[in-house]
């Protein structure tokens, strides 16, 4: 299906007022929404960098705005993709930093996911939200949940600013396991705030 | 009906919600040498709630309020200085921004980012596998 222009999805002019049926508000009173701003700017290139992990990882701007209690918000997408491998009980996966020129950071959003092999179990590959209880194999290629810790932990990090986010993927089990971590995640920071991201 | 009295946020005023802080209010009468602690307690991730400051003795003379904020964070952690804020004649106001001066290091280069996350990254790793010990492969 193409993608739709944004007067095609809204049906008609944003800048014209219309009323609707059993309502009286027009659209000064409304918030409407483009179709690019619906879809929040998930399609489009998003460059992921190669960091030191192997990771690969970077954030873009998303076309979405809020409004919070009178305070307005810019909103971002982080993405991740990592390896925890080989098996180990403990993985700490260092993605990289999100630097604010100011304020605090919120993510608002997590849509990670956890995806791993179970060829000698059930077939095929698992998928799973990022949390404790996803699927993740070991060295039999049998999936199993995680009881451990699945997470994406954001830091301060020691005598740096508050403004400096160090984000990382932290996965611990009892026993060894192995996984691939997509991140996928929004935050919103200040509007017009400036926003660095630094890989690992 | 509860308020945030105090922010304790840094000169940007970002909120320092990790900070372990303590704060106390206090108000000073003129003619008296010793000023009054009115209100104490912890900062609780990076704010101060309350109803309200508390009022004023109405038959004395209102000279200045302070509101000290003690940080107590060990060095290694936070890099924040305690501050204290006068007010002369008034009440601080309410939802107050502390402004805490940065002493730390601010990172300029990529690399000098990049140490500091591969060596925080270390700590976590070590804290992790100390509750998680590595299992021999079979």
């Amino acid at each position: 299906m193409a993608t739709p222009g944004n007067e095609q999805f809204i049906g008609f002019n944003p800048s014209v007022d219309l009323t609707e049926r059993s309502s009286t508000l027009i659209n000064n009173k409304r918030q409407v929404y483009t179709y690019e701003e619906m879809m929040s700017g998930a399609v489009g290139a998003t460059t992921l960098e190669v960091g030191t992990q192997g990771q690969t990882a970077g954030i873009s701007k998303l076309a979405a705005t809020y409004n919070i209690g009178g305070i307005e918000y810019d909103s971002y997408n982080l993405k991740c993709f990592a390896s925890l491998t080989p098996e180990a009980t403990a993985f700490v996966i260092a993605i990289g930093s999100i630097e604010v020129g100011k304020g605090n950071i919120f993510f608002i959003s997590n849509r990670s996911n956890v995806e791993s092999v179970d060829f000698q179990g059930f077939g095929g590959y698992t998928n799973n939200p990022l949390n404790f209880g996803a699927m993740v194999d070991n060295a039999l290629d049998v999936a199993n949940p995680n009881l451990g810790l699945l997470y994406v932990n954001q830091l301060n990090i020691p005598n740096f600013p508050i403004e400096f986010n160090a984000m990382y993927i932290v996965g611990a089990n009892a026993g060894n396991f192995e996984c691939d971590a997509y991140i996928d995640m929004d935050f919103i920071v200040l509007k017009n705030e400036t926003v660095e991201f630094t890989i690992a | 009906m509860e308020e945030t009295l105090i922010k304790v946020t840094d000169v940007k005023g970002t909120i320092l919600k990790p900070i372990d802080a303590t704060f106390k209010v206090e108000y000073k009468y003129e003619g008296e040498a010793v000023a009054e602690e009115v209100l104490s307690g912890d900062v609780i991730r990076g704010t101060v709630k309350g109803e309200k400051f508390p009022v004023a003795d109405a038959t004395k003379d209102l000279e200045s309020t302070k509101v000290i904020i003690i940080v107590k964070d060990e060095p290694g952690n936070l890099s924040y200085a305690s501050k204290t804020l006068t007010f002369f004649g008034k009440l601080p106001p309410l939802g107050l921004d502390a402004n805490l001066p940065f002493e730390g290091i601010k990172p300029e280069t990529k690399k000098e980012k990049q140490l500091a996350l591969a060596k925080r990254r270390q700590v976590l790793l070590e804290k992790l596998t100390e509750k998680y010990p590595p299992q021999k492969l079979k």
